[in-house]
C-alpha cells in the first residue's frame, strides 16, 4: 500500500520537474519522495532555493540556505510564522529579552549590527514585506528559505546584513486536478498561575509597612502638593494615630487585609483558559494554461486575560500562460486582524504609577468592587463636597469601562508579466502593491477612572461651584496608520546551456516607495451611544484641582508622514561546468532618499562571489560509502542602512507654542559628516554529504563574518549639547559552525527519522573607535561596548560577601573590599573589580526533531536546547520594595543576624534607604548570575492517518487527526534554582497548550 | 535580435538611473527639515519647555533662604541630600542635569548662529533677522552666565585671569573639544554675547519668553554687578530702564487671598525664566529661613504676599512670579533697580541711591511706613539696600551668587545647615562655592575639575 503511494508521488514529481525547467517554477520536495528515491542519486536534490529574485536549483547554488518546506513547517503550531522559525530552523534564534537586542528579535547567525536595524529582512513572494508579519497566515506558506551567508543575501544588498527570510505563498500547479483541502484545529491553553510568582506574602507586607510607619517613612508626603496616595495599611495607621478608629478596628482591618491577595483574585476570577481555533480552507488546481490557488483562513485566539484576536485571510494566486511567450502571474492577499483587548494583568493594577500592595483585593468585604486611591484618601473623600465625580479607581470594574480595539488590514497585490524573449531568456516585469492599515481605537467610558480622573483634575472649583473644562463623557483616542508600498521590478533572466556549460544570470532594477501616514486624535466628551462629541480649550492654561499647578488640557493629537524611496540595480550570475564546477557572482547597488546626504553618497555597492565543487560527480570518484560529496565556499558583502542618520543638522517640528504663536523646533539629528553605511563581510565554507547509503544526509558549514563601520550611540560630553551621538564606531567579528543532519534511522513499516540542527556562534568586538564609558556600565545587560568581548555579554560586580556585622553587600573598588555603593555606581572601577561570565545569549543551540511512524500512526517529538550562556536572576531590592511595592521571595532568605552571611548572600533590610545603589550593586553582583543552559521539551505530536479504504469510502484524501502538546517543560537546566532562564521575571512564562487537529482533502 | 534587447534594457536602466537622482531627493519625513527658513531657527529658540522653563535651581538650593527638616532630608534622594549639605562630589547625576540645562541652550543658540548663512536672507527684513540672531546671542550669554555662577568662583578683577572659567563653546560642531576658559575670558564672552544681543534685539516681543533689548541690558547689569563693575551697572541699568516697557507692581493692589498672589508675565517681568523647582525649596517641604522671614516687618506687604505661615509656625514661600508653585528666576524691573541703587551707593552717589530705594518702598510697604533716616552713612545705606534686595529677590535663584560675590568683598557670610543634629558649615570663599562639574563630563571631556 505504502509502496504504491510512493510511486504515485514520484511520477507527480518528475512531471512537475519538466515544467520547472521550462518556466522557472518551483517544485517542492517532500521528504517522502526523498526516502524512496535513495537508489537514484542523480535525481535526489530537486530542491530549489528561492532568493526572492530567482529560484535556483540547490545543486547550482554556492551559498548557505536553509529551506523549510510545507511539511516541516506544519510540525509546529503557531499563528505567526516568526514564532515557528526559531524553533525549527538552522542557525536562527530568538534572543531572550534583556540582551542587547531587546525581546523578540530573531537573529540569523548572530547580530551584525547594534545601532542599526536588527531584524532580518522578510521577503514575501519576492518583495520586502512591510506589514506586521502577523498578517500572514502560516497555512498559506509553501516554503521558507533562509539566506544565511553573504552570497545568498547580498542580492538584497543594503538590507541584508542581518540575513533574509524568503517566504513563498502557495500557488496552484498547471495540469493538476482541482482539490479542496480543509484543516482545522482547536487549542486549549492552560490558565497561568500568578501565585507561582512568589513575592512577599500579604501578611509580611503589612508588617513591613507597619515598620515603615513607625519610622515615619514618607510622612512628609502628607502635605505633598500633588496629593500622592498612601497604601491602605498606611491610611489605617494614620486613622489610628489620629484616633479616628480604635485599636480593635485597626486590628480587624489589618487581619482582613492579611487574608487578601491580588494574585489569588486574578487566579480565581480573572484568568481563564486560553482557546485558539484555526480553520483553513483551500481550493487549488490547474489546466494547461491556467492555475489557481484560493485559500481562506480564520483564526481565533482568546487568551487568559480575555483578549480576543480574530484573523481572517484570503489568498488567491492565479497564473496564466497567455501564449507560448507570455506568462501572467497574479496574487491577491487580503487579511483583517482584529484584536479586542481584555483585562489588564495584576502587575498593571497601579496607584499613582506604583504597583499596588499585594494585599489589595479586587473586591471589598461586602463583595463590591474595591477602591484604589490614586490620590490621598483624606483628600479625595472630602474635596468638592460631593460636587465632583467619584475620584476613586475600581480596578474590578475597569475592564467593562474601556474598549480597546486594534484592527490591522493588509492588502497585498502582485502582478507579473514574463516575456520569453528567446529560448532561455525571459524578461520579467513585476509590480507589487502593499497596503497595511492599522486602526487603533481606545475608548474610555464616562465612568472609567481614566475619564473621571481627567474631568476632576481639570475641574475649576471656586469653593461652592464646579466648572468643568473637560466635559463629562467618554474619551476616545483614535490612531490610524496607513502604509502604502509600491514596488516595481524589471528583470532579465538568462538561462543558457551549451555543451558542458550552463549559465544562469539575472540583471534587474528595483524601485520602491514606501509611504507612511499616521494620525492620532483624541475626542473629549464623546458619546459612544449617540456618536456626539464636545470641544475643549487646548490653548489656555487651567489650574489643576489637586495640585494647584497650571496645565494645558492633554492634547495627544498627532500627524506624521514619511516616505522612503530606494533604487537598486542588481545582478547575479551562476556558471556551471560539467555539472560539478560552479561559480557564482552577484552585485548590487542601492540608493535611498536618505535625508541630508548628497546623492553621490546615497549609492552603496555590495557584491559577493562563490565556488562549489561536487566532488562525487568526478569520474575518478567512486567512494561507495560517501555517495555524495560537495564542498562550497562564498565570500562577500551585505550592508545595513539607518535612514535616520544624517550628515547635516536636521530639525524637527515639535508643536505649537501658544505664547510665541509659532511652531517650535528642536534639533533632531546632530550633524555627522563622517557617517558611512554599515558593511558586513562574510566568508562561508561548507561541505554537503550523504553517507550510509544515503541514510544520513548532512551539511557542515563554517562562517566568519566581520562587520565594519557599525553604528553605535556613544556617550559624549553633554557640554556638546547632546549626551549620545551615533557614530561609525566599531568592528565586530563573528564566527561559528552550523550543522544539519537528517538521519533515517529505520525505514520501512516502522520508521524513525531524526533531524538535528545545531549551531555554534560566537562574536567579539575587535575594535572600538570611541573608547568611552565607565566600566561599571558593563554590568547587567549592558549596552556598553568593549573590545575583546561579545556584544551580548554578562559582567557583574565582584562579590565580597555580606558584612558579618550588618548584612551589607560588599564589593571591590580598585581591588579593595568596599561598601561605597555610590562609588561603585559612578566611580571608575578597574577590570579586576568585575567578573566576566560569558555571553548572555546562547552560543551553542539547536533543535532535535524526531518522527516515528508505524502503520497509520506518527509521533513527532521536538526538543530545543540553548547552551553556553548566562543570565541575571531577579532578586529583592529594598528601595523598590518600600517605594514601589516590588517584592521578591528572596526577602525571606535575607541576612537577619550575624552568622547568616554563612548561609545566604541576600543583604539585610536596612532603613533608611536613600537611594537604590546598594540594591543595584547587589542585583548586578556575581552571586545573581546563573548559567542559562537548558533543554526544552517543545512539543509532542501524535498523528493518525485514516486507512486508504476508509478514505475512499468517505471520499476524502489524506485524512489526518492530530493531538499536539506544546511547551511541555524544561527537561534539564544547569541552574539549580527553579528559574526558567528564558523567562526569569515573567510570572506567566510559557503556557502549555494542547491542540486537536483534523485535516483532509477532497 | 539578442543584442537589440540587451541594448534596450541597458538604455532603460541608464534612463532610470539618471531620473532617480531627482526621485531620491524626496524628503523621507515631512516633519524633518534642513534649516532653510528663519522661522525654523526662531523655532529652536521658542522651545519654551527647554529655553524658558528648564532653569537650574542651584542658585537657590545652595543659598540660605530655606531649610528642610531631618525627616524631609531622610526621604530625599541621595543627590538631593548631597546638594543640601554642599557635598564635594556627585552633586549631578545622569546625563540630564544642571550642566546639560545650560549647555543644551548653548548648543541651541550656536545652531541658530551657525545656520544663519543657510537661510535665504533676502526673504526677510533685517529686523526679523536681527531679532532671531540677537535672541541666540542672548540665550548663549544667559546660559554661560548661569554656568559661571554655578561652577566658578566669584569674579575678582585681576585674579580672574588665573581662575578657572567654564568651557566656552562657540560652535555647534559636535566634534569640537570642550576646554575650560579662564574666568576672565568667560565673563568677557558673556559681556560680548549680551552686547551683541542688545544691539540686535527689538524693543518689543510678542511674549516675555523672548528677550528684548531691555532684557539684554538687564542681564548686562546682572553680569557687571557680579563683576563688581559698578560704573557699568549704573550705565546699563539706565539703558535697561529706558528701553523697558514695564511698570512696577503696586503690592497694595495685589489680592492676598489667592493661593499664589502673583501672575505670570506680570508687568514687572522683563524676561521670563522658570526654575526646575525641587521639592525641597517649596511647600510643604521647603521651609523659609526664620531670619529671613523675621526680617520683614508687618508693614512690609511682601510678608503676607510671599509667605504662608503654617499652623506649626513654619513658613512656606508662595510669592513666585510664575503664579504657581514653581519658582521664577527671570529678570524683573525691581532687580535692575536694586542693582542700580547698590552701584550708585558704592559709587558714592548716595542721594540717587537713596531716592531709588525710597521710591521703590512705596510699592512694597503699606503707606509711607518705610523709614530711611536722612544722612545715614554710605556703608549703612549700602547695607539697607542689600537687606531690601534680599527680601525682594528671595527665591529668585539669585541668593547663591549674591553670597558668593559679597563674600569676596568681605561680607563674611557663613552658611549653616543642621542635619540630624550636626552642623554643616559653608565658609566664605570656600572651594564649595565653585561646584564640582558633573563627574561624567570630566571623564568624557578630560577637563579640569574644580578643586575640592
Amino acid at each position: 500500500m505504502l509502496y504504491k503511494q510512493y510511486i504515485y508521488l514520484v511520477i507527480l514529481f518528475l512531471g512537475l520537474s519538466n515544467i520547472v525547467l521550462g518556466q522557472s517554477k518551483i517544485v517542492e520536495k517532500g521528504d517522502t519522495t526523498n526516502r524512496l528515491l535513495t537508489a537514484d542519486t542523480t535525481v535526489i536534490e530537486e530542491v530549489y532555493v528561492r532568493t526572492g529574485y530567482q529560484a535556483i536549483h540547490k545543486e547550482r547554488s554556492t551559498g548557505s540556505f536553509d529551506v523549510l518546506d510545507e511539511t516541516s513547517l506544519s510540525t509546529v503550531r503557531a499563528s505567526n510564522i516568526m514564532n515557528k522559525l526559531p524553533l525549527m530552523a538552522n542557525s536562527m534564534q530568538q534572543m531572550p529579552s534583556r540582551t542587547y537586542s531587546g525581546s523578540d528579535v530573531i537573529t540569523i547567525r548572530g547580530l551584525s549590527t547594534f545601532g542599526g536595524q536588527r531584524k532580518p529582512l522578510v521577503v514575501v513572494d519576492g518583495f520586502p514585506y512591510e506589514g506586521d508579519i502577523d498578517q500572514l497566515n502560516p497555512n498559506d506558506i509553501q516554503q521558507v528559505t533562509i539566506l544565511k551567508d553573504a552570497a545568498a543575501a547580498s542580492i538584497w544588498g543594503a538590507r541584508a546584513g542581518n540575513g533574509v527570510i524568503v517566504i513563498t505563498t502557495k500557488s496552484g500547479k498547471y495540469q493538476s486536478s482541482s482539490q479542496f483541502s480543509i484543516s482545522m484545529s482547536n487549542t486549549l491553553a492552560s490558565k497561568p498561575d500568578p501565585t507561582r510568582y512568589r513575592g512577599i506574602d500579604p501578611v509580611d507586607m503589612i508588617t513591613i509597612e507597619q515598620f515603615l510607619f513607625e519610622k515615619e517613612f514618607r510622612f512628609t508626603d502628607q502635605n505633598n502638593r500633588n496629593k500622592v496616595p498612601f497604601s491602605p495599611v498606611y491610611e489605617l495607621l494614620f486613622a489610628r494615630k489620629t484616633n479616628k478608629i480604635s485599636q480593635k478596628e485597626l486590628d480587624d482591618e489589618l487581619q482582613w487585609l492579611a487574608g487578601q491577595d491580588l494574585r489569588k483574585d486574578y487566579k480565581n476570577n480573572i484568568y481563564r483558559n486560553g482557546y485558539i481555533q484555526q480553520l483553513a480552507l483551500s481550493y487549488s488546481g490547474g489546466s494547461q494554461t491556467m492555475n489557481w490557488h484560493l485559500s481562506l483562513g480564520h483564526d481565533r485566539d482568546k487568551n487568559y486575560l480575555h483578549t480576543d484576536k480574530a484573523r481572517t485571510s484570503i489568498l488567491l494566486n492565479n497564473n496564466f500562460k497567455v501564449n507560448g511567450r507570455i506568462q501572467w502571474n497574479n496574487k491577491m492577499a487580503f487579511t483583517i486582524n482584529n484584536r479586542d483587548q481584555g483585562s489588564i494583568d495584576w502587575t498593571d493594577v497601579r496607584f499613582s504609577g506604583n504597583l499596588v500592595p499585594i494585599y489589595t483585593s479586587l473586591w471589598n468585604k461586602e463583595g463590591m468592587p474595591n477602591a484604589v486611591y490614586d490620590y490621598r484618601k483624606t483628600y479625595i473623600d472630602t474635596v468638592g463636597g460631593g460636587r465632583l465625580l467619584d475620584w476613586k479607581n475600581y480596578p474590578a470594574k475597569e475592564v467593562d469601562l474601556r474598549k480597546f480595539n486594534n484592527r490591522n488590514t493588509s492588502l497585498d497585490l502582485l502582478s507579473s508579466v514574463d516575456f520569453k524573449l528567446l529560448e532561455g531568456m525571459t524578461w520579467k516585469n513585476t509590480y507589487n502593491l502593499q497596503r497595511h492599515t492599522t486602526d487603533e481605537r481606545k475608548l474610555w467610558f464616562e465612568d472609567s477612572f481614566f475619564a473621571r480622573d481627567l474631568v476632576n483634575r481639570y475641574s475649576q472649583w471656586n469653593g461652592d461651584e464646579v466648572k468643568r473644562v473637560i466635559p463629562m463623557g467618554d474619551i476616545l483616542n483614535e490612531n490610524n496608520q496607513n502604509m502604502i508600498g509600491h514596488y516595481y521590478r524589471s528583470q532579465l533572466d538568462v538561462d543558457q546551456k551549451w555543451n558542458h556549460h550552463q549559465l544562469n544570470m539575472i540583471v534587474g532594477i528595483d524601485l520602491s516607495q514606501l509611504a507612511n501616514t499616521g494620525k492620532s486624535v483624541r475626542t473629549y466628551g464623546f458619546s459612544e451611544d449617540n456618536y456626539t462629541s464636545s470641544v475643549v480649550d487646548y490653548v489656555n492654561f487651567y489650574r489643576l484641582l489637586h495640585s494647584n499647578s497650571n496645565a494645558l488640557i492633554p492634547n495627544v493629537d498627532y500627524f506624521g508622514a514619511t516616505k522612503y524611496r530606494t533604487v537598486s540595480l542588481y545582478g547575479n550570475a551562476g556558471y556551471t561546468y560539467r555539472n560539478r564546477y560552479i561559480a557564482t557572482l552577484s552585485a548590487r547597488k542601492d540608493a535611498a532618499n536618505v535625508f541630508g546626504v548628497r546623492t553621490n553618497q546615497k549609492w552603496n555597492p555590495l557584491w559577493s562571489s562563490g565556488l562549489s565543487w561536487i566532488i562525487s560527480q568526478e569520474p575518478f570518484y567512486n567512494w561507495k560509502q560517501l555517495p555524495y560529496l560537495r564542498v562550497r565556499t562564498t565570500y562577500g558583502y551585505s550592508g545595513n542602512i539607518d535612514p535616520a542618520q544624517s550628515a547635516v543638522t536636521t530639525l524637527a517640528y515639535g508643536g505649537y507654542s501658544t505664547f510665541s504663536q509659532s511652531q517650535y523646533t528642536f534639533v533632531n539629528q546632530f550633524p555627522n559628516e563622517e557617517l558611512r553605511w554599515e558593511k558586513v563581510n562574510m566568508l562561508n565554507v561548507g561541505v554537503d554529504f550523504r553517507i550510509f547509503n544515503n541514510r544520513i544526509e548532512g551539511s557542515v558549514e563554517h562562517f566568519r563574518k566581520k562587520a565594519t563601520d557599525l553604528f553605535s550611540q556613544v556617550p559624549v560630553d553633554i557640554t556638546k549639547g547632546t549626551s549620545l551621538l551615533t557614530v561609525n564606531n566599531a568592528v565586530l567579528k563573528g564566527w561559528g559552525t552550523d550543522l544539519n543532519l537528517k538521519v533515517k534511522v529505520f525505514t520501512g513499516p516502522v520508521n524513525w527519522r531524526v533531524n538535528i540542527n545545531s549551531s555554534w556562534q560566537n562574536d567579539k568586538i575587535t575594535f572600538i573607535r570611541e573608547k568611552v564609558g565607565r566600566l561599571n556600565n558593563l554590568v547587567g545587560g549592558s549596552r556598553l561596548l568593549i573590545e575583546d568581548y561579545p556584544i551580548n555579554k554578562l559582567f557583574s560586580y565582584k562579590w565580597g560577601g555580606l558584612d558579618p556585622q550588618n548584612g551589607d553587600p560588599q564589593g571591590y573598588l580598585n581591588g579593595r573590599l568596599s561598601k561605597n555603593y555610590n562609588a561603585l555606581m559612578v566611580d571608575s572601577l578597574t577590570m579586576s573589580d568585575l567578573v566576566y561570565h560569558g555571553s548572555s545569549t546562547p552560543t551553542f543551540f539547536g533543535n532535535i526533531y524526531q518522527s516515528f511512524g508505524w502503520k497509520n500512526l506518527t509521533l513527532d517529538i521536538r526538543i530545543n536546547f540553548y547552551s553556553k550562556y548566562y543570565f541575571n536572576k531577579e532578586t529583592i531590592g529594598y528601595y523598590e520594595l518600600i517605594r514601589n511595592n516590588v517584592t521578591h521571595e528572596d526577602y525571606y532568605r535575607r541576612w537577619q543576624k550575624p552568622g547568616d552571611e554563612l548561609t545566604t548572600d541576600i543583604p539585610s533590610f536596612t532603613y533608611p534607604v536613600a537611594n537604590n545603589n546598594r540594591d543595584l550593586f547587589y542585583k548586578n553582583s556575581e552571586v545573581n548570575v546563573l548559567r542559562g543552559d537548558h533543554i526544552r521539551f517543545q512539543s509532542v505530536n501524535l498523528g493518525y492517518r485514516l486507512n486508504a479504504d476508509v478514505e475512499r469510502k468517505l471520499r476524502v484524501k489524506d485524512f489526518t487527526l492530530g493531538l499536539m502538546v506544546e511547551n511541555i517543560g524544561i527537561l534539564w537546566k544547569k541552574n539549580k534554582q527553579d528559574i526558567d532562564p528564558f523567562y526569569p521575571r515573567n510570572h506567566v512564562g510559557l503556557i502549555r497548550a494542547t491542540t486537536f487537529s483534523m485535516k483532509f482533502k477532497i | 535580435m539578442k543584442n537589440t534587447y540587451k541594448y534596450i534594457i541597458a538604455l532603460c536602466i541608464t534612463v532610470i538611473n539618471f531620473s532617480c537622482e531627482n526621485w531620491l531627493d524626496e524628503k523621507p519625513d515631512k516633519k524633518l527639515v534642513v534649516p532653510s527658513k528663519l522661522s525654523e531657527l526662531q523655532g529652536l529658540l521658542d522651545f519654551q519647555a527647554r529655553v524658558n522653563e528648564f532653569g537650574s535651581a542651584i542658585g537657590e538650593c545652595y543659598g540660605d533662604n530655606y531649610y528642610i527638616t531631618d525627616q524631609t532630608y531622610q526621604n530625599e534622594r541621595d543627590d538631593s541630600q548631597r546638594k543640601y549639605r554642599w557635598a564635594a562630589e556627585y552633586i549631578f547625576n545622569g546625563s540630564v542635569n544642571d550642566w546639560s540645562y545650560e549647555y543644551d541652550n548653548v548648543f541651541r543658540a550656536n545652531t541658530v548662529i551657525d545656520n544663519m548663512d543657510k537661510i535665504d536672507l533676502d526673504k526677510y527684513s533685517s529686523a526679523q533677522i536681527n531679532a532671531t540672531l540677537g535672541n541666540a546671542y542672548f540665550l548663549r550669554g544667559e546660559a554661560f552666565l548661569n554656568a559661571a555662577s554655578i561652577w566658578c568662583k566669584a569674579y575678582e578683577e585681576g585674579k580672574a585671569v588665573n581662575e578657572l572659567g567654564i568651557p566656552l563653546r562657540l560652535t555647534s560642531d559636535i566634534n569640537a573639544l570642550s576646554t575650560r576658559a579662564t574666568l576672565e575670558e568667560t565673563y568677557q564672552q558673556i559681556l560680548t554675547d549680551f552686547k551683541k544681543a542688545a544691539s540686535l534685539l527689538p524693543d518689543q516681543q510678542i511674549t516675555k519668553l523672548r528677550p528684548t533689548k531691555a532684557a539684554a541690558y538687564g542681564y548686562l547689569v546682572r553680569t557687571y554687578l557680579w563683576m563688581n563693575d559698578y560704573e557699568n551697572v549704573e550705565r546699563y541699568a539706565d539703558s535697561c530702564l529706558n528701553a523697558a516697557a514695564v511698570n512696577i507692581l503696586d503690592y497694595k493692589k495685589i489680592t492676598v487671598t489667592k493661593p499664589f498672589p502673583f501672575e505670570r508675565f506680570n508687568s514687572e517681568v522683563i524676561y521670563e525664566k522658570r526654575m526646575i523647582t525641587p521639592t525641597v525649596l517649596v511647600a510643604p517641604s521647603g521651609l523659609v529661613d526664620k531670619g529671613l522671614f523675621n526680617s520683614y516687618t508687618d508693614a512690609d506687604l511682601r510678608k503676607a504676599l510671599y509667605y504662608t505661615v503654617n499652623t506649626n509656625g513654619t513658613v512656606n514661600f508662595r510669592g513666585s512670579y510664575e503664579g504657581v508653585i514653581n519658582l521664577f528666576m527671570g529678570l524683573t524691573y525691581p532687580e535692575v533697580l536694586f542693582s542700580q541703587a547698590e552701584a550708585k551707593s558704592r559709587l558714592k552717589k548716595d542721594k540717587e541711591a537713596r531716592e531709588i530705594l525710597v521710591n521703590l518702598s512705596r510699592y512694597r510697604y503699606s503707606d509711607n511706613s518705610y523709614y530711611l533716616a536722612e544722612g545715614i552713612s554710605l556703608e549703612e545705606l549700602t547695607d539697607r539696600i542689600l537687606i531690601e534686595r534680599r527680601k525682594e529677590l528671595a527665591f529668585r535663584g539669585l541668593r547663591f551668587m549674591d553670597i558668593k560675590r559679597l563674600n569676596v568683598s568681605g561680607a563674611n557670610i557663613t552658611q549653616e545647615r543642621v542635619i540630624k543634629g550636626e552642623k554643616v558649615l559653608l565658609l566664605p570663599n570656600s572651594n564649595a562655592y565653585a561646584l564640582p562639574i558633573p563627574e561624567d563630563v570630566i571623564l568624557l571631556s578630560g577637563m579640569q575639575q574644580n578643586p575640592k
